[in-house]
C-alpha cells in the first residue's frame, strides 16, 4: 500500500482502513525494510499525514521537528485528520500511530473550531493540535532537545480553589527502633501542620515532639540515655510587593539539651529580597529582621543563677541563594544578641556550595561556624560522660563549626546512558529523612 | 539529555488500545474566547510521585497544568522512578497513568542525568521531559491553544564514537569536620573506582578508605577515639538473555570495627530474575546464589582462639522490588552458612515498604533484622566505653534489628499550586527513604 498524501478521498479512506487494521492487531514488532531517510540530517520523527478536509501536507511542513514522507512505509508516526460531527468542519478527530520504532504508542486528539472561524484560523489550531499530539513521538528522537515548551500567558496561581480555602492540614507519627544483645534504642516522633500559602499570605504552623532511649551494656552494668523535645513553630508572612514582607515568628519549646523546660517566643520579622521573589527558584537575596521576646524557664539552675527569665531579643539576617547551570551557592549569615547585655550575642555563618567547574569535575563545602556568646541556659551541674560522647547535653563553648568538602571527577565515557540492573544496585544502607 | 529513539518501547504497556476509544475527553466548548483564568482551571490535575525533585521549580516552569496532593485526585499521575546508569549518573523514568477523565491515557518519557550534573541541569531535564509527556494530556483540554511549542537552536553534538570504550573513571575525596571546645570529630574518606557498564557486560571495581579520629573533654580528662576501614572490590556480572546473569565478587578490606587487619573474599555467582531485567525500575525479582572463600587475618585473637582463618561460606538472597501507583516494596531476605561448622549461619531480612493507601494517608516501613551466629571476627578483649558508645567495635550478639515505621495524614486543600518563597522555604513535608548505593 504505497499511497501519496493528500491522495483521492478513497485512498484516504484505505489509508485510514490501514491504521485501524494496524491498531487492531497492535503488534509492536520492529520492522527494518526500509532504511530511515537521510536518518543523519533529521533529528525528528518522520511523519506520513492524511486528510482530505484540509492541506495537511502543508501543516506538518510548516512544522520544523519532523520530517515529512510521502509514504506510510517510510513513516514512524501516522496522522489521520478525520472530520467528524453532522456538519463538515465543526470537529477534527487526529488518530496518531506509531510505526516501526514508534510502534506500540499512539493516540487520538479532537480539534473543535469555534463558531465563525475563518478557515485560516482552523488550520493554525489545528496545527496547534498537530504540533501537542506530535510530542510524544518527538521525545523518541534527538530533536526534542530543541523544543521549547510554555504557556503564552502569565497566570495566577489562586486561579484554582477549593472549599478549604488553601488549607492544608497534615498529621503523622513515626517510631524507630534498634537493638542488639548489648546496645538498645527507641525514638518516637509525632508532628501536626496546618499550612496555607497564597501568593499575598503565608501561614505555617507545626507542632512537633520527640524522645529517644537509649541502652547500652558495659562491662556488665547497663547505660541509660534519654533526650526529648516538643516544639511549636509558627510563621505568617504577609506580601508587601515584589520585594518586601513583613511576618511574625512564634515559637514554643522544651528541650532536655538546652536544658529549656519550656520557652514561648514571639518575634514580628521584616524582609527585603534584592531580587524580585518570583526569581526564587533561581535566585534570592534576603534580609531579615526580627525583634522580640524569650520567656523562658528552666529545668535546672543555671550557670548564672536562673530559674526562669525574661529575654528580649534582636536578630538581623541575610540569605543569599543562586542556582545555575555551573552550580548552587547558598549561605546565610545570622547576628543576633539579646537586649538588656549586648555582650550577649552570637555570630552564625553556613555555607552550601556545589559547583561544576567542568564536564566530570564537582566541588561540593557544606561549612559552618559560630561564635558563641550568650549560653544563657547551660545547666550548673556538669554533664556525665556518656551525655558528653552522646551529645545529649548542650556543653559550654564559644565556638562551633563544622565542615564537609568532597569533590568528585569522573572521566572516561560519561556519556553512558546505559542501565544494567543485574546483581543490584549495590545499595549499602537506607538513610531516612522526616520533614515535618 | 533526552530519550533516544529505541529505547521506548521496552516500556511501553498496549499503549495502542486507547486509541480505539477516539472519543474526545473533554470537548471543548464552542462559544467566546475564555480567559486564561477560566482555561487554567480547566487545565490537567497533575499528581508528581517523586521525593527528591524541586517541585518548586516544576511548578514555577510549568504553569499550564493544576497541581494537586493526593494522588485519586489526579487526572495524570505521574510516577517518576530511577535507575543508576553506566557513567554514574541516574535514568528517571517518569510514567504517566491517565486517570478519571483521563483514564486508559498513558505515556513514558525517560530523561537521562550524568554523575556530575549540577541540581539546575538535572531540574532542567526533568522539565523538559514533564512537559513533553504532558502534552498529549494538555491538548485534550482548552488551554491547549494557549501553549507555544518553539524549536531551538542546536546543541552542542555530542561525539559520535565513544573511544573510552564504556569505561568510566570516579576519584573521589571527602572531608567532615565538626568540632566545640570540649570535644571535635573527623572523618576523612577516598575512594577511586573504574567500571564498564554495558548491557552485556557489568564490571566494577573501586577502592574506599574511611578515617574516624574523635575527642572528648571530660572532667579535664581527654579521652580520644579512632577507628578505620579500607575496601577493595570488584563485581563481573555478564548478562544471560532477559532472566540470568553469572558472575563473580572479590573483596579485600581492613577493618577496626570487625577486629579485621586483612580479609579477602571471592565467590562466583549466579542470579535469576522472575521479570526480565527491562522492567527493572519498576518491578524486579530476583535469586541470588553466591559461594566462596572468606580468608582473614584478625588485629586481636578471636573469641574462638584464632589469629587467622580461611572457610567456605555459602549464601542465598531473594530480593523483591515493585513501584507502583499506590506506593513501592523493596524487600531483601539472605541466608548464609559456613561449611566448617553448619551452626554458623545467619539469616537477614530487610525491606522497605511506602505506600499511599487511600485519599491523604500514607504508611512507611524501613525494617531490617538479623538472626547472627557467624561472628568469627569478635575479639577476646572487650571494647573501651567510648567504643561501646560510639559504636566502634562489633559486639558479641545472636540478633539486631532496625525498624522506623510511621503514618502520615494530610486532608484540607487539593491545591498546591502555589510558591510563597517569602522568610524562606520549606522543604517538602513528609518522609524521604533513600537506599545509598
Amino acid at each position: 500500500m504505497r499511497r501519496r498524501t493528500g491522495g483521492t478521498a478513497g485512498a484516504a479512506r484505505l489509508a485510514g482502513l490501514a491504521a485501524l487494521t494496524f491498531l487492531g492487531l497492535a503488534l509492536p514488532v520492529f520492522s527494518d525494510e526500509v532504511p530511515p531517510r537521510d536518518a543523519a540530517a533529521a533529528e525528528g520523527p518522520r511523519v506520513f499525514i492524511v486528510s482530505r478536509e484540509v492541506d495537511a501536507t502543508a501543516l506538518l511542513k510548516a512544522i520544523p521537528f519532523v520530517v515529512p514522507v510521502a509514504t506510510r512505509e517510510e513513516a514512524q508516526v501516522e496522522v489521520l485528520i478525520e472530520p467528524r460531527g453532522p456538519m463538515p468542519g465543526t470537529e477534527f478527530v487526529l488518530t496518531f500511530t506509531g510505526l516501526r520504532e514508534c510502534a506500540g504508542s499512539g493516540q487520538a486528539l479532537t480539534y473543535v473550531p469555534r463558531p465563525g472561524e475563518t478557515r485560516a484560523q482552523v488550520e493554525a489550531g489545528l496545527s496547534q493540535i498537530l504540533k501537542m499530539g506530535l510530542m510524544k513521538f518527538v521525545a523518541m528522537t534527538p530533536a526534542a532537545r530543541r523544543i521549547r515548551i510554555g504557556l503564552k500567558d502569565r497566570v495566577k496561581p489562586t486561579d484554582v480553589v477549593d472549599k478549604w480555602n488553601s488549607w492544608v492540614f497534615s498529621a503523622s507519627a513515626n517510631g524507630m527502633f534498634q537493638g542488639e544483645k548489648t546496645y538498645g534504642s527507641r525514638m518516637f516522633l509525632g508532628s501536626f501542620s496546618a499550612n496555607r500559602v497564597t501568593p499575598a499570605l503565608k501561614i505555617r504552623m507545626a507542632l512537633s515532639a520527640s524522645l529517644q532511649k537509649d541502652r547500652f551494656d558495659y562491662e556488665g552494668e547497663e547505660i541509660h540515655s534519654r533526650s526529648e523535645s516538643r516544639g511549636f513553630e509558627g510563621l505568617f508572612a504577609k506580601s508587601l510587593g515584589p520585594h518586601w514582607s513583613a511576618g511574625v515568628f512564634l515559637t514554643g519549646a522544651s528541650s532536655t539539651y538546652e536544658n529549656i523546660r519550656t520557652k514561648v517566643a514571639v518575634a514580628p520579622a521584616v524582609e527585603f529580597n534584592v531580587f524580585p521573589y518570583s526569581e526564587s527558584t533561581r535566585r534570592q537575596l534576603r534580609f531579615t529582621y526580627w525583634i522580640g521576646t524569650n520567656l523562658v524557664r528552666y529545668r535546672e539552675e543555671t550557670i548564672y543563677e536562673k530559674l526562669r527569665e525574661n529575654l528580649p531579643q534582636q536578630g538581623l539576617g541575610a540569605t543569599f541563594e543562586v542556582k545555575r547551570g555551573w552550580g548552587t551557592i547558598s549561605t546565610s549569615l545570622e547576628a543576633q544578641n539579646y537586649l538588656r547585655d549586648f555582650g550577649k550575642n552570637s555570630l552564625e555563618i553556613d555555607t552550601d556550595i556545589s559547583i561544576r567547574v567542568f564536564k566530570g569535575l564537582s566541588f561540593e563545602v557544606h561549612s559552618g561556624g559560630a561564635r558563641i556568646r550568650d549560653q544563657l541556659s547551660l545547666p550548673r551541674r556538669g554533664a556525665s560522660i556518656d551525655d558528653i560522647i552522646l551529645q545529649r547535653k548542650q556543653l559550654a563553648t564559644s565556638y562551633n563549626y563544622y565542615l564537609i568538602a568532597g569533590f568528585s571527577y569522573t572521566f572516561g565515557s560519561i556519556f553512558s546512558n546505559v542501565v544494567n540492573p543485574r546483581f543490584g544496585g549495590g545499595g549499602s544502607g537506607v538513610s531516612i529523612h522526616i520533614n515535618n | 539529555m533526552r530519550s533516544v529513539l529505541g529505547r521506548a518501547p521496552a516500556f511501553v504497556f498496549g499503549l495502542a488500545l486507547p486509541i480505539l476509544a477516539a472519543a474526545p475527553v473533554l470537548a471543548r466548548q464552542a462559544g467566546p474566547p475564555a480567559t486564561i483564568e477560566e482555561l487554567k482551571k480547566a487545565a490537567p490535575k497533575v499528581f508528581i510521585d517523586c521525593t527528591d525533585c524541586d517541585l518548586d521549580y516544576i511548578r514555577t516552569e510549568i504553569t499550564f497544568v493544576n497541581y494537586v496532593r493526593d494522588r485519586k485526585e489526579a487526572q495524570v499521575h505521574i510516577l517518576i522512578t530511577t535507575l543508576r546508569t553506566g557513567s554514574g549518573g541516574r535514568e528517571y523514568t517518569l510514567s504517566f497513568i491517565g486517570q478519571n477523565e483521563f483514564a486508559g491515557i498513558d505515556d513514558i518519557q525517560t530523561c537521562y542525568t550524568n554523575k556530575t550534573d549540577t541540581e539546575d541541569e538535572i531540574r532542567i531535564s526533568m522539565v523538559d521531559a514533564l512537559k513533553m509527556g504532558l502534552m498529549g494530556y494538555v491538548a485534550r483540554t482548552p488551554i491547549a491553544g494557549r501553549i507555544a511549542i518553539a524549536y531551538g537552536s542546536a546543541p552542542k553534538p555530542r561525539p559520535a564514537r565513544d573511544k573510552w570504550r564504556s569505561w568510566v573513571f570516579n576519584l573521589a575525596g571527602n572531608a567532615h569536620l565538626n568540632a566545640e571546645e570540649s570535644w571535635a570529630t573527623r572523618e576523612l574518606s577516598a575512594s577511586l573506582s573504574a567500571s564498564r557498564i554495558t548491557p552485556a557486560v557489568k564490571l566494577a571495581l573501586s577502592l574506599e578508605g574511611e578515617f574516624d579520629r574523635d575527642h572528648f573533654t571530660y572532667e579535664g580528662k581527654r579521652i580520644d577515639s579512632r577507628s578505620h576501614s579500607v575496601d577493595l572490590e570488584g563485581l563481573f556480572v555478564k548478562s544471560l538473555g532477559e532472566h540470568w546473569s553469572i558472575g563473580a565478587y572479590a573483596e579485600a578490606e581492613s577493618s577496626s570495627y570487625e577486629n579485621l587487619e586483612a580479609g579477602f573474599e571471592v565467590a562466583p555467582a549466579i542470579e535469576f530474575n522472575l521479570f526480565p531485567y527491562s522492567q527493572s525500575t519498576r518491578r524486579q525479582l530476583r535469586f541470588l546464589y553466591k559461594i566462596g572463600i572468606k580468608a582473614a587475618r584478625y588485629e586481636e585473637e578471636t573469641i574462638y582462639d584464632r589469629i587467622r582463618e580461611a572457610r567456605l561460606r555459602e549464601s542465598i538472597a531473594s530480593t523483591f522490588e515493585v513501584k507502583e501507583k499506590w506506593g513501592s516494596i523493596n524487600t531483601t531476605l539472605e541466608a548464609s552458612h559456613y561449611f566448617h561448622d553448619l551452626k554458623k549461619y545467619r539469616l537477614e531480612l530487610f525491606t522497605i515498604i511506602q505506600l499511599k493507601l487511600f485519599k491523604g494517608f500514607s504508611f512507611y516501613l524501613v525494617g531490617n533484622g538479623s538472626r547472627i551466629h557467624d561472628q568469627l571476627s569478635l575479639a577476646k578483649a572487650g571494647a573501651s566505653l567510648d567504643e561501646v558508645l560510639l559504636r566502634r567495635r562489633q559486639m558479641a550478639t545472636n540478633y539486631s534489628y532496625f525498624v522506623s515505621v510511621g503514618i502520615g495524614y494530610t486532608f484540607g486543600s487539593l491545591f498546591t499550586n502555589v510558591v510563597n518563597p517569602r522568610f524562606g522555604s520549606e522543604e517538602a513535608s513528609g518522609v524521604q527513604i533513600e537506599v545509598e548505593e
